[in-house]
């Protein structure tokens, strides 16, 4: 459903043009979850913007990226506003600077299914967000709509943001960090819901982190990413278990165990 | 272009991790450097004009009053027969002279006052604050009307007030900007470490906050020389028959009327090029929000 | 670089940091919504000299405030805390606070911001030596160098601004900020959170060396069951304020008695974990 095929990204910094992605391949297939994995300036968030368009300022963009066949590089204004309302959602590490502050949620709910369906009724929308929220697990739906995004907690704002997501009905979901910020216990949570909302809309998922576990745990594929370069691609178990790239081997290697006490530099 | 350079080229707003005044690819526009280089002129002509031309700022021959531009008298006469040419280089020098001491002392009351309620918080934040809140309240000309009725017109009165009602200003935003340099982990690091309150706001908040302190110099130096020309216009600033911008406006608003415009229009014509000219450049440099003047 | 010379005789067999039944509440809200927040409730513990405490716990658990409170940021409302055999709160005054910041240094999340980013990085630790000892400017800049060295940066990073260094090393500056003064105790408020696994690693390693080479005592922050694994002896786990379970590592993360330690360790993705959904928490709705 989603193709990106040799994307390069540049921008041209004070001394010469930086490269951001360089031939980025990736395709997700209905319903699936990628996961792409990297640590900080890997490229991984650009190129989720690279899928949604929102690049830096003075970005140039080579390569294809194909949404249903479509390409969505070439979309016009009106069509890359359609794609962005209806077909694909973005949850990111942040939930709170995707909510307007001055906004009770109903707003925010609303807006989203208003725009993403056009002629659906105030009433429909509302009460579509109210049975959503209650999908993600939120207790009293009247309550949370009526309260401001400051009035919620971090992992209360990423379930309204993925129920938002859902109720717009889009197809992919865009997925950065969402659980970085969160403690580990409600992470455990999030991402269980996000998994429920995704099997039963089918909505497929590129999900952005730098924890290698946690995307092997709720990604068909995982993805890994360096220095704005894809360098292994497979099933998540197979790469998290037998890590083909040296990279991705050291990425496993380093990550803290459980089990066991660390030594100190020597031995390490 | 290097004089352009440091002051154009300075970053706009804070920007971590930037070395100042290093932006590559930023080029001073055509405006600033026609601001520079108005600037430079009316500089070079306050410190040369008087000895180039020949005439005494304050010495005219009523035989020779209202000539017009050309001849001896480059840019004319007023009407006692002075050089017009003479008079608006040494009215330059007490305008730039009073706004440049007017925007050294707000930079350094302000930075002081702002620091010290920065680092100690609590009441004395507090204290320093209503102070400043009170001083707002006065309009600065009415401040500076104020101070001459009481202390007697003059250039020194008329600077010391200026300087009382702008200070405020750079305070404020100084202290905005000090406040969140304050909560930051280094300086609490630093306080951590048994390091003494004086040392760190001199060597860590200052430098941080140099940037704000320049940018609502720049600014409050334009500020500072309309209002000392709105002195002197009113009579409270530099005193006849010595020479100055805003005086010279005045003395020549009955020449206007008697049909003889040059005197008001060029002095007139200085005081707005040389303001918008420092109004945009410190625009420039930190923009209004900057100097807490927006 | 020893740090035995500086610590009074008789602390070198009693523990580094005893905590005994503290307390801290704040007041939260304003008219009718005030209320009084308990963000830490009659915690004690002990760290023997030389050894790592990690305490452990989500957000809002107060771990941030027990350590504040142990560096004197804090007022404690009740209980007593000793560090290097000296009681927190005793000294006050500008000669005791200097004697304070050689029995305690931190060193906090963020690199980026603990340093001022318009100096050189080497005066964040000449400085410290300033304040601290009697070296005149060329033995600064040589005891800077050194510690510089036992930190793992080379002579070329003295002069960098901080944002010419990768995180890592900014973080690395900081510790060696933190054994300027050569403290006995140093609290690590979640000091490898903000950095990469793979950079976490190193900076974890070169802090245990440093710890067995100087004797030092860490207090160790971290929401990060797995960091905790990796540096402590001992772990404290705390939720809304309260120490739930307190053991060495080994007990606690090998066989933890509270269910909240239990629910802990199963949130943490490894392989073959699945995410799973539990009952609403009343408590984290509204705010």
């Amino acid at each position: 459903m989603l193709e990106l095929r040799n994307v390069d990204v540049t921008v041209n910094g004070g001394s010469g043009d930086v490269p951001l992605l360089s031939e980025v391949s990736l395709t997700v297939a209905e319903g699936e979850a990628l996961g792409i994995v990297g640590e900080s300036g890997s490229g991984k968030s650009m190129t989720l913007r690279t899928v949604l368009r929102m690049l830096p300022r003075g970005a140039r963009t080579t390569g294809s990226v194909a949404y249903r066949g479509e390409d969505v590089l070439g979309y016009g204004r009106d069509q890359l506003r359609r794609f962005r309302a209806a077909e694909v959602s973005m949850i990111s590490q942040n939930p709170q600077a995707a909510l307007n502050p001055v906004h009770p949620i109903r707003t925010y709910m609303v807006e989203g299914i208003r725009a993403a369906r056009p002629g659906t009724g105030g009433a429909e929308a509302l009460a579509l967000s109210r049975r959503l929220l209650d999908q993600v697990g939120i207790d009293d739906p009247d309550r949370c709509l009526r309260a401001y995004p400051h009035q919620l907690s971090g992992g209360m704002l990423q379930r309204v943001v993925i129920s938002a997501a859902v109720a717009r009905g889009s197809r992919l979901l865009l997925a950065d960090e969402p659980t970085t910020a969160l403690d580990v216990t409600t992470q455990s949570e999030v991402m269980a819901i996000l998994e429920d909302c995704r099997a039963e809309a089918g909505m497929a998922m590129v999900f952005v982190t730098h924890d290698l576990d946690l995307a092997a745990a709720t990604c068909d594929r995982v993805a890994v990413m360096s220095r704005g370069r894809i360098v292994e691609t497979g099933p998540a178990a197979q790469v998290l278990a037998s890590p083909e790239h040296p990279y991705t081997q050291m990425l496993v290697r380093s990550k803290p165990s459980l089990d066991r006490r660390a030594g100190s530099e020597e031995v390490a | 272009m290097s004089a352009g350079e440091a002051v154009v080229a300075a970053p706009r707003g804070r920007r971590p991790g930037r070395r100042p005044g290093r932006r590559p690819g930023s080029r001073p526009g055509t405006l600033s450097i026609v601001c520079l280089v108005w600037l430079a002129v009316v500089v070079v002509w306050a410190v040369l004009g008087p000895l180039v031309s020949g005439f005494a700022a304050t010495e005219g021959n009523i035989v020779d009053r209202y000539l017009p531009a050309g001849g001896a008298h480059w840019l004319g006469t007023d009407q006692a027969g002075r050089d017009l040419f003479t008079r608006l280089a040494v009215g330059a020098r007490s305008s730039i002279l009073g706004a440049l001491v007017v925007a050294a002392l707000t930079a350094v009351c302000g930075a002081t006052l702002a620091l010290v309620a920065v680092w100690f918080g609590g009441w004395v934040d507090g204290a320093v604050s209503r102070v400043l809140d009170f001083l707002f309240a006065f309009p600065n000309l009415l401040l500076a009307l104020l101070a001459a009725a009481v202390f007697g017109g003059g250039m020194t009165t008329a600077v010391l007030a200026l300087a009382i009602g702008y200070t405020p200003y750079t305070a404020r935003v100084i202290r905005s900007v000090a406040l969140r340099e304050r909560a930051l982990p280094y300086v609490r690091a630093a306080e951590l470490q048994g390091i003494a309150g004086p040392v760190i706001t001199v060597r860590h908040l200052l430098p941080n906050v140099r940037q704000q302190v320049a940018t609502g110099a720049a600014i409050n130096f334009g500020y500072a020389m309309i209002d000392l020309a709105a002195l002197s216009y009113l009579g409270f600033g530099v005193q006849a028959p010595d020479a100055d911008w805003g005086l010279m406006v005045a003395s020549g608003q009955s020449s206007m009327l008697a049909g003889h415009p040059q005197e008001c229009l060029y002095a007139g014509v200085c005081i707005v090029l040389t303001v918008a000219a420092l109004g945009y450049l410190g625009e420039r440099v930190g923009g209004r929000r900057a100097a807490g003047r927006a | 670089m020893s740090t035995a010379q500086d610590a009074p005789p008789e602390a070198s067999t009693a523990p580094a940091v005893v905590v005994d039944g503290v307390g801290k509440s704040f007041v939260v809200g304003a008219g009718r919504r005030r209320r009084t927040v308990e963000a830490v409730r009659s915690a004690s513990f002990t760290i023997p000299r030389g050894t790592c405490l990690a305490v452990v716990g989500e957000s809002g658990s107060g771990k941030t405030t027990l350590a504040r409170m142990l560096l004197g940021l804090e007022k404690a409302d009740a209980g007593t805390m000793t560090v290097n055999g000296a009681a927190v709160g005793d000294r006050t005054g500008r000669r005791e606070r200097r004697r304070r910041s050689r029995d305690i240094q931190m060193v906090f999340q963020d690199p980026q911001s603990a340093l001022n980013r318009r100096l050189p990085v080497r005066v964040a630790v000449t400085e410290v030596l300033a304040a601290h000892t009697d070296l005149d400017a060329r033995g600064r800049a040589e005891r800077c160098a050194e510690l510089f060295e036992a930190v793992g940066l080379a002579r070329e990073h003295l002069d960098a601004l901080p944002h010419e260094l990768s995180g890592g090393q900014r973080q690395r500056v900081c510790i060696a900020r933190a054994l300027a003064p050569a403290p006995a105790v140093v609290v690590l408020d979640e000091a490898v959170s903000a950095l990469d696994v793979t950079v976490q690693g190193q900076i974890l390693a070169l802090l245990e060396r440093l710890r067995v080479e100087n004797g030092l005592t860490y207090l160790f922050i971290t929401h990060d069951l797995a960091v905790a694994r990796q540096v402590a002896d001992s772990i404290v786990v705390m939720r809304r304020g309260e120490i739930v379970e307190a053991g060495t590592a080994d007990d606690v993360l090998g066989a933890p008695q509270h269910p909240y330690t239990r629910d802990l360790l199963d949130s943490a993705p490894r392989p073959g974990w699945k995410p799973r959904r539990r009952p609403v928490d009343p408590e984290a709705v509204g705010a």
